[in-house]
């Protein structure tokens, strides 16, 4: 029978909270994610595109010419400009969707014979201040050592036609490992450190917006039944108060779940735009670019779904007892500010430190707020920390625990009808 | 048996004194009107007997039942409609039935019979497979009506059953909490409109500053006041 009525209630509450007002900003999140993951690996390939360059060349000698083939063989996409005046030749580059212009002065062979210094022009065209725009512009560094290499080389054969060029171009070679835990393996360190950061600071933004849109949830639905006057009525039915909160709470965290799924599928499209990289041999990757997949062993999987699980208890339980003080819907969000400031400010915190670099007082204060342990837990798990996650988890649960238990003895008070939440102060109502 | 039995009761929010010492009994099957002016604590009053609020002090039994200390055995016996009472929005009129229903029916079979029951009250037609939020006030009042009787509780309380609604509205709801009353059920009702009270109880009691200043039958109050409608009762025994 008790079954029967808390099933009762909990279908009640899943079809109010699934109200287009309610899941509206959660499913708009989803979906600019999903389609900057999209947008995001398009930016990459086409960030990787060999740069287009337009060549005017004034010479006209076999050095111009070698140096023309020089600058394809580096990579480059060489369109040969037959302007003579340089403005009408960029015009064209511009029409042309190039992004520079070479210009070969009259004179380069005869001053490479005199070993006499020569003025390259590079005309660099911005056209677009993105991530592939400064991509691209990192190649003009490259392209003048392409230039500078070549020629020294060029001097450098003349006057020792048997010298390996190899060993002259890098006599010392460098070969990059990353060890991360237990794992050894080649790479740039570089590009892991990015791919690790962008982890580290997708995860928390996730994780952000769920706890909110899930605290905002409940809040809203607690709000509702003062609003449209519906909790005397409930209060008065045979039910027990610990079954109509625990039912309300239930339906939250089975959205929650539901909604988490969801959102671990857009991120996974967001993340797998890294994907862009690996195909193109530019990064070796320790870990395969999902959000699920972090790089991390069974048990700190394990570990982290138990934070971020038990961090959405935490949140509804706030919520609720928070919301229980509000009039209706519009208070509820005033309501819920102060858990907004306990996630946003271990998401900051996060994101900015290392535990490691924080003072005594910085921790104790970062780690008393319940959120942090789950904020950190990915990159303690990264590290191979499982133990202060594990600690983390239990001071989550107790946290989780003690919330039930007041929301629970709030909900059964008449302080629910009450008390009014106003900022600053509570105030009675008769 | 009596149905209800206060015995000095109190309730304070801090200073204010909301109910100040009220002693009562009502009769089972009795329609019993608590009159008073706004503010005057019958709100109150009723909410404490619904197991909503706690007493400062002094007792209410329910069917032999303490509010305080047996408060789900009471709920499992009353039904109570408070003045401003809603419906969830979202639902359809027989949804927010069937969800009401599922709080007292024993079965299956219980629950088509208290739905059944519901409807009969409600006498919405059609409407009721419309969204709550397209009712008129009167409508939504006939809903909750019929959700507060849908169960054959053996205490109806009603807070103001008629607050805001038109005269033919009125009128609906009042036949249909005397027509229920015949079948044994205890009702309480209470109404700053005395005309309202006098027209549908057996006995009245007035309810003044949180205290119980005259109560009883109403064609005898009229007698002992010399009066021509429990108003004139009123403001008489105010004076006195």
């Amino acid at each position: 029978m008790t079954m029967a009525k808390f099933l009762n209630i909990l279908q009640k509450e899943i079809k109010d909270l699934l109200t287009l007002r309610m899941i509206l900003p959660f499913l708009l999140s989803i979906f600019i994610l999903f389609f900057m993951g999209r947008i995001m690996e398009r930016t990459i390939e086409r960030a990787l595109k060999p740069t287009a360059i337009g060549v005017v060349d004034h010479d006209k000698t076999g050095a111009s010419l070698r140096l023309i083939e020089g600058l394809k063989k580096s990579g480059n996409v060489v369109v040969v400009l037959n302007e003579d005046d340089e403005l009408n030749a960029i015009q064209r580059a511009k029409e042309n969707g190039l992004l520079m212009v070479v210009v070969i002065p009259g004179g380069y062979e005869s001053n490479l014979k005199d070993k006499k210094v020569t003025e390259i022009k590079l005309y660099s065209i911005i056209t677009a201040l993105s991530i592939t725009a400064s991509a691209q512009r990192t190649n003009i560094k490259n392209f003048l050592k392409t230039i500078n290499q070549q020629v020294a080389e060029s001097f450098v054969r003349e006057l020792a036609p048997d010298l390996n060029m190899e060993v002259l171009r890098e006599p010392v070679k460098a070969k990059e490992f990353v060890v991360l835990r237990d794992i050894i393996q080649p790479g740039n360190t570089s590009f892991i450190i990015a791919y690790i950061s962008t982890q580290t600071t997708i995860i928390p933004v996730a994780l952000l917006m769920l706890i909110i849109i899930t605290g905002t949830m409940i809040a809203s639905s607690i709000a509702q039944e003062k609003e449209n006057k519906t909790l005397e009525t409930i209060l008065t039915v045979p039910v027990s108060r610990f079954t109509i909160i625990l039912a309300k709470m239930l339906a939250a965290v089975i959205l929650a779940i539901l909604f988490a799924l969801f959102f671990v599928i857009a991120m996974g499209s967001f993340t797998s735009s890294f994907g862009a990289m690996e195909k193109n041999n530019l990064v070796e990757m320790p870990v395969k670019s999902t959000a699920i997949n972090l790089g991390l062993d069974s048990s700190s999987k394990f570990l982290l779904i138990i934070s971020i699980f038990l961090a959405i208890a935490n949140a509804l339980g706030m919520a609720t007892l928070l919301a229980l003080f509000a009039q209706d819907v519009k208070d509820a969000q005033n309501a819920i500010m102060p858990l907004t400031i306990m996630i946003l400010i271990p998401y900051f915190f996060s994101m900015a430190f290392d535990p490691g670099m924080m003072s005594p007082g910085l921790k104790i204060f970062t780690f008393l707020i319940p959120f942090s342990h789950t904020f950190f837990a990915f990159k303690f798990l990264l590290l191979g920390q499982k133990l202060y996650v594990a600690l983390g988890n239990l001071y989550l649960l107790i946290f989780a625990f003690v919330l039930l238990f007041t929301t629970t003895r709030v909900f059964a008070s008449e302080k629910i009808l009450t008390m009014k939440f106003t900022w600053g102060k509570f105030r009675r109502r008769l | 048996m009596q149905a209800v039995i206060i015995q000095n009761l109190y309730k304070n929010f801090g200073n204010i004194k909301a109910v100040d010492g009220i002693s009562l009994e009502i009769a089972q099957g009795e329609i019993f009107g608590l009159i008073g002016p706004n503010g005057a604590g019958k709100t109150t009053t009723l909410r404490m007997i619904a197991t909503l609020l706690k007493p400062s002090s002094g007792t209410i039994e329910v069917f032999g039942f303490n509010v305080e200390k047996e408060d789900n055995r009471v709920r499992e016996l009353i039904s109570y409609l408070p003045e401003e009472a809603g419906a969830y929005k979202n639902l359809r009129g027989i949804d927010y039935l069937k969800f009401m229903a599922g709080f007292y029916a024993r079965n299956g079979n219980d629950k088509n019979k208290i739905i059944e029951k519901a409807l009969e009250i409600a006498r919405l037609g059609n409407r009721i497979n419309d969204r709550i939020r397209t009712y008129s006030k009167g409508m939504v009042r006939k809903l909750l009506l019929a959700r507060a009787l849908m169960h054959n509780p053996k205490l109806l309380i009603l807070d103001e059953p008629t607050s805001g609604l038109d005269v033919m509205n009125s009128l609906e709801i009042r036949n249909l909490i005397i027509d229920y009353a015949k079948g044994g059920t205890t009702v309480i009702v209470s109404s700053h409109n005395m005309l309202e009270v006098e027209y549908l109880s057996d006995r009245v009691a007035f309810i003044h500053n949180g205290k119980i200043i005259e109560s009883g039958v109403p064609a005898e109050l009229r007698n002992k006041y010399q009066a021509e409608n429990l108003e004139q009762v009123f403001v008489k025994s105010i004076r006195q």
